[in-house]
C-alpha cells in the first residue's frame, strides 16, 4: 500500500542508525540516517560522512573532486591526475607529488659524466612548485660550458625565490632558473658583485648540488 | 586476488620553446583496482640525448626538434645568461 506525505506532518521521532538507516534503498545498511542536528550518511553499516548544524560536512575517509576516484589509502583531497585547471584564483585545482631525475650538463653536453646520486622530489600546489634535489658527482666528464642542472619536473615560469645550498665543490654560488625552461644554470658573484657563469672548470669530481626551489608554472 | 605493478607513459606536454616533459606512472593493481600509484617526471630540452628514454617520448621529440626549434632554445637560454 503506498504511502502519502503531503508535507503536512512529515514523519517525526525516527532516526535510525549507521546499521539501519531511516532511509535506504536496496541495501539494508546503507542510507540516511539522523542524530542531534546532524545528518548522517552510512555505507555497509558503517557512518561514512555527516553533516552537522553549523553547517559542517565531514569525511570519514577521503574527498575526490573532478569525478576521479579518491585514494584507497590514508585520507585527504584527491585531485584528477591531470590537472583540470580553474580560472577562479579562488579554487585549489591542483596538487601533485612525485620524484624526477636531476641531470648536469655543461653548456648542453654530458660527454663522460657520471654520478653518485641522483636525487629529485617535487610537490605541485595549484600553479606553484616545490623541488628540492641532490646531485652528487662521480665524474665531471670533459664538456665544456655553463653549469647546468636539468631534467625539473615543471616548466618554470617567472618570477622564481631562489634558495640554493652547495657542498664539495671549487665553487660557491647560486643558480638560475632559467624562465620558461626546464633547467638551471649556475652562477657566481664576485666580490665586487659581478655575476658570472660557473663552468665545467670550477668543479670537481665530487661536487654535490644541493638545491630548494619554488617556481610558478 | 592478482596483484600486478605496471610503469606506463601517462601524461606527455611538449611547451611552445620544444621542451618535451612527460609523466610515468608507477602503479601497483590489485584485481584491476588501482592500490597506490606514484609519479616521476622528466624533461627534455631541445636537442639533448635521448638514449634511455621511453619510444613514444623519442618519438615526439624527434618530430618536435627541428633545427630551427633547438637553435631558438639555445637563443633564449643565452639571452638570460649575465
Amino acid at each position: 500500500m503506498p504511502i502519502t506525505i503531503d508535507g503536512s506532518s512529515g514523519i517525526s521521532d525516527l532516526n535510525g542508525s549507521a546499521t539501519t538507516p531511516l532511509y535506504r534503498g536496496n541495501s539494508s545498511n546503507t542510507g540516511i540516517y539522523f542524530g542531534v542536528d546532524t545528518i548522517l550518511f552510512a555505507e555497509g553499516g558503517v557512518q561514512a560522512a555527516e553533516i552537522n548544524s553549523s553547517g559542517n560536512l565531514r569525511l570519514v575517509n577521503n574527498l575526490s573532486v573532478g569525478n576521479t576516484a579518491p585514494s584507497t589509502s590514508g585520507s585527504g583531497i584527491t585531485f584528477p591526475a591531470t590537472q583540470s585547471a580553474s580560472s577562479n584564483a579562488n579554487t585549489l585545482d591542483d596538487y601533485e607529488e612525485g620524484t624526477f631525475t636531476p641531470t648536469v650538463a655543461f653548456g648542453g653536453g654530458t660527454t663522460g659524466i657520471t654520478y653518485a646520486t641522483q636525487v629529485g622530489y617535487y610537490t605541485k600546489i595549484g600553479n606553484f612548485v616545490w623541488i628540492t634535489l641532490s646531485v652528487t658527482l662521480s665524474n665531471k666528464g670533459s664538456s665544456s660550458g655553463n653549469f647546468q642542472i636539468l631534467g625539473l619536473p615543471f616548466n618554470i615560469g617567472q618570477n622564481v625565490i631562489p634558495s640554493m645550498r652547495m657542498s664539495s665543490t671549487t665553487f660557491g654560488g647560486q643558480y638560475t632558473a632559467v624562465s620558461q625552461t626546464t633547467q638551471f644554470e649556475l652562477q657566481e658573484t664576485s666580490e665586487a658583485g659581478t655575476l658570472s657563469t660557473i663552468t665545467n672548470s670550477d668543479a670537481t669530481n665530487s661536487s654535490q648540488i644541493i638545491l630548494t626551489c619554488v617556481h610558478n608554472v | 586476488m592478482a596483484i600486478t605493478k605496471e610503469t606506463v607513459v601517462d601524461q606527455v606536454t611538449v611547451t611552445e620553446n620544444g621542451i618535451v616533459l612527460y609523466r610515468e606512472a608507477t602503479r601497483i593493481i590489485e584485481d584491476g583496482k588501482v592500490l597506490t600509484q606514484t609519479y616521476h617526471r622528466t624533461s627534455l630540452t631541445p636537442g639533448q640525448d635521448l638514449t634511455g628514454q621511453p619510444t613514444n617520448v623519442v618519438a615526439i621529440a624527434n618530430v618536435t626538434w627541428t633545427p630551427e626549434v633547438i637553435t631558438k632554445y639555445q637563443e633564449q637560454l643565452e639571452a638570460q645568461r649575465p
